[in-house]
């Protein structure tokens, strides 16, 4: 195989070459290829001068394909008749990166000033069943102690939550063209965070077994475990693209001793995936003994500060109390501390605010945790003291950090804005001091249950029904043999008194004088019979006074009615014709006695 | 068979002569409470219970002794038990005091006040009073009708009328308001949560979605049931399942 290093060899001998058709093709060992093989994709010149080839233009191949190797030049010169005619050769070895059909960029090359292009080839990817035939052709490179990575812990035994640096660092002895870390450790049982580094990868230079590594730092990153027992860290696995010069080997003693030198060493990129060693780190649980209640697995250097916004408040306004805790160690995994509030205080879950620092190697920071109180009722309240625990690890002991407790005055606020508070819940806070009552020191045992039974229900209910059923029926009995006639008569009476002096006032008009005394007696008489409800044996002025005056007929009715019934009598038994005048003043007398008993009796 | 009523009878007589009168029992009960030995006074309040003794006070005291001991669950059902037999001054108040240390602090739905009357009474008043107001309204109703019908004077039948008319339309109420409040105490609708964390799901299978959670005392409404599981409402109106066994009836 030539290389490049043939056609300066070639150049040199200008040997004049008679060239046939010059062409510049493009051909591919194979048009199928399944993921992870290689195949060979060569630009091949032939015909022409060689002396007057320039300018190769490299193809784009990176989009579809990955470059395992090349271009590999190779030239065959053949002269013939004292003409030359050569061919040359680029060869690139790609593996496709993906599934599908593709095609193979031309590339260009210069010919006597001319540019020519090449043709382009298509390439089909498959799911690869076949193995991968890398190994077989690409060159082996041995890389030996020549490149390798190491992880470094800063210590193997730690408590939990205590800080793990790993450190991850690329030795190379050879020319690093690009790295990049492809697969990232998985940490179980571990919290991790990583130290930001220096973007510009610079290295340094160590001596190992008295070789010169450069050296770059890869990774650095804090690991907390947050469960005991031995944790692995997985290795670390990156891929790195180095640049190896072979020196060609013709066999051809000639060519050899020719070209031995580095400007004809052939220079080809590598691309090499080299993992790091595994590491095991030790997690032991932190001592039970003097565990304060308050700790929650901070583990570290903490100071805390409290601070109420403010100390006085109007019912139902908020206060806000910020805890901060600032240090360094897990800070990420600090846990909010648990308030102790009156009840009468709401309080919700916190608000966590947090500012991690990685300085000087360990991982520090803020945390906030802003509470937000709301008092319900006017007084003064206390708030005991913020506690948080953590275990230092320098003096190995728990330390318990302790705030003031805190007293908060709170007034009276505006009863509008009760908000949400209902009288239930704002009755309840008054009890909640409050012991209970005493016991009670006497029980009844003879009667139990507060049940009322169905039976007495019907029978505290049915006996006035019953009662009131028979006292109906009785007095049903009593009216149909005594009241029926009366009551008739006393609802009648006003009636018939009426129709007779009607009656009366036609006698009159007639001039029939016997009869109309006669009618108008009955009419007056009749009414108070009726109306009073006095037995026909009994009726006397007397009688009648006396009724009227029971029933509570006021004097001058009683007077009008005691003379009409006076007149009425008079003229009944007055010898001879009595005087029109009289008979019709006694006329409307009656009319007016009767009215004036009757608007008093039924008042 | 005669022989086996004879032996049964002495059992009952050695068994009562055994437990010692109630009076006794719950004397002792309440001496172990003053000396702050409630564990031993609830069994001994517990034993009057199980014998038959369910009196107001011995589920007031015994409400009392659960309260001591830091069990406010039972300590709310006790107590709810006693105000369904004789509702007092003194067991509501204590009632209060355990309900203001629950974890759950459910804020009743507002009501109409007319509700709230109803309820207030049904609740806090004594069945036998809801009940003797209600036979005292009907009785005044009969002796309006009888007097409606008796009276002769008219004056005398309008009022009888009137008054009638009121007795009626109070005595449907009350007595409206009593069958509710029997139906209530017969139906044992209310239930209290005995453990101290409970679940509330969406259905009444353990895979259901999880509603919201309830604490140890707070008493719930049962308003249907399926399989081993209830379906309660809050007094706040939420409703879900949980299983029979975290509830006491009340």
């Amino acid at each position: 195989m030539f290389t490049r290093a043939a056609v300066v060899f070639l150049l040199m001998f200008t040997l004049g070459a008679n060239a046939q058709q010059p062409s510049f093709t493009l051909t591919v060992d194979r048009t199928e290829v399944s993921l992870g093989q290689q195949f060979a994709v060569t630009y091949t010149f032939t015909g022409g001068d060689p002396n007057k080839l320039s300018d190769f233009r490299q193809p784009n191949l990176n989009r579809n394909f990955l470059v395992r190797s090349g271009p590999n030049q190779s030239s065959n010169i053949q002269i013939v008749n004292g003409k030359m005619s050569a061919t040359l050769a680029f060869t690139f070895f790609v593996e496709p990166r993906k599934v599908g059909t593709f095609t193979v960029p031309a590339a260009s090359i210069v010919y006597n000033g001319e540019k020519m292009t090449s043709n382009t080839a298509s390439i089909k990817v498959v799911v690869g069943s076949r193995k991968p035939s890398q190994a077989k052709k690409e060159p082996k490179i041995d890389i030996g102690d020549a490149i390798f990575v190491r992880a470094f812990a800063d210590k193997k035994n730690v408590y939990l939550g205590e800080q793990v640096t790993i450190t991850y660092k690329l030795y190379t002895r050879v020319t690093v063209e690009n790295y990049n870390v492809g697969k990232l450790p998985r940490m179980v049982g571990f919290w991790a965070e990583d130290f930001d580094l220096n973007p510009r990868r610079t290295s340094t230079v160590e001596a190992i077994n008295g070789k010169r590594y450069r050296v770059f730092l890869l990774k650095k990153t804090a690991l907390f475990p947050t469960q005991d027992g031995r944790l692995s860290v997985e290795p670390l696995k990156i891929n790195v693209l180095i640049r190896v010069r072979q020196r060609r080997k013709t066999g051809d003693s000639f060519f050899d001793q020719f070209f031995n030198d580095p400007f004809f060493d052939r220079v080809q990129s590598h691309e090499v995936e080299i993992a790091s060693n595994k590491l095991v780190i030790n997690a032991r649980p932190l001592p039970e003994k003097n565990k304060p209640a308050s700790f929650h697995g901070a583990v570290g250097d903490f100071v805390m500060e409290t601070k109420l916004d403010r100390d006085q408040v109007k019912a139902n306004e908020t206060i806000t109390l910020t805890v901060k805790i600032r240090g360094k160690g897990n800070i990420k995994l600090l846990e909010p501390p648990e308030l102790q509030v009156p009840n009468d205080v709401d309080h919700y879950d916190p608000r966590v605010e947090e500012t991690i620092t990685m300085g000087g190697g360990r991982m520090g920071g803020v945390k906030t945790f802003e509470y937000l109180l709301v008092p319900r009722y006017p007084g003064e309240r206390i708030i005991s003291p913020v506690e948080f625990s953590y275990y230092d690890l320098s003096s190995k002991r728990y330390v318990t950090l302790k705030s003031d407790s805190m007293v908060i005055k709170i007034e009276k606020g505006k009863t509008e804005d009760m908000g949400g508070v209902t009288d239930y819940s704002r009755k309840l806070v008054e009890f909640l001091n409050q012991d209970v009552k005493p016991i009670r020191n006497h029980s009844d045992f003879r009667t139990s249950g507060a049940e009322v039974p169905t039976m007495l229900i019907f029978l505290v209910m049915g006996f006035p029904v019953v009662g009131a059923v028979v006292l109906l029926l009785y007095k049903r009995r009593y009216d149909r043999i005594h009241g029926d006639l009366r009551m008739f008569r006393m609802m009648k009476a006003t009636k018939i008194a009426n129709r007779r002096l009607k009656r009366s006032l036609a006698y009159l008009n007639a001039s029939q004088n016997q009869e109309f005394c006669l009618e108008i007696s009955r009419a007056l008489w009749g009414y108070v019979q009726d109306r009073l409800a006095v037995s026909q044996s009994e009726l006397a002025l007397e009688t009648v006074e006396k009724t009227l005056e029971d029933r509570g007929v006021g004097e001058d009715a009683v007077r009008a009615m005691l003379t009409a019934l006076q007149k009425t009598e008079y003229a009944r038994y007055a010898p001879s014709g009595l005087q029109d005048t009289y008979l019709k003043e006694l006329y409307e007398l009656t009319k007016e006695a009767i009215v004036k008993v009757e608007e008093e009796l039924s008042r | 068979m005669k022989a086996l009523v004879r032996i049964a009878s002495l059992a009952l007589l050695l068994a009562t002569i055994a437990l010692g009168s109630p009076v006794e029992t719950f004397e002792q009960a309440n001496e172990a409470y003053r000396n702050a030995d409630y564990k031993h006074a609830i069994s001994l309040y517990r034993s009057l219970l199980d014998t038959g003794y369910r009196t107001v006070d011995v589920y007031y005291n015994l409400g009392n002794a659960c309260f001591k001991r830091g069990d406010f669950a039972h300590a709310v059902l006790y107590f709810e038990r006693a105000m369904m037999l004789d509702p007092a001054d003194d067991i509501e108040f204590n009632l209060n005091v355990v309900r203001s240390r629950l974890r759950d602090r459910v804020e009743p739905v507002p009501q109409l006040f007319f509700v709230q009357w109803w309820n207030r009474i049904k609740y806090a008043w004594h069945l036998g009073t809801i009940f003797w107001i209600s036979a005292a309204l009907f009785w005044l109703l009969c002796v309006g009708v009888v007097t409606f019908f008796w009276s002769r004077s008219l004056r005398f039948r309008r009022l009888a009328f009137f008054l009638s008319s009121v007795f009626l339309v109070a005595w449907v109420v009350w007595f409206a308001l009593f069958l509710d409040a029997r139906e209530d105490r017969l139906a044992h609708r209310m239930a209290v949560i005995m453990p101290k964390e409970v679940e509330v799901k969406s259905s009444p299978d353990k895979s259901g979605v999880r509603l919201f959670a309830v604490h140890e005392g707070l008493k719930v409404e049962i308003v249907d049931d399926f399989d081993n599981w209830y379906q309660v409402r809050l007094q706040d109106g939420k409703k879900g399942w949980v299983q029979q066994d975290v509830l006491e009836r009340i």
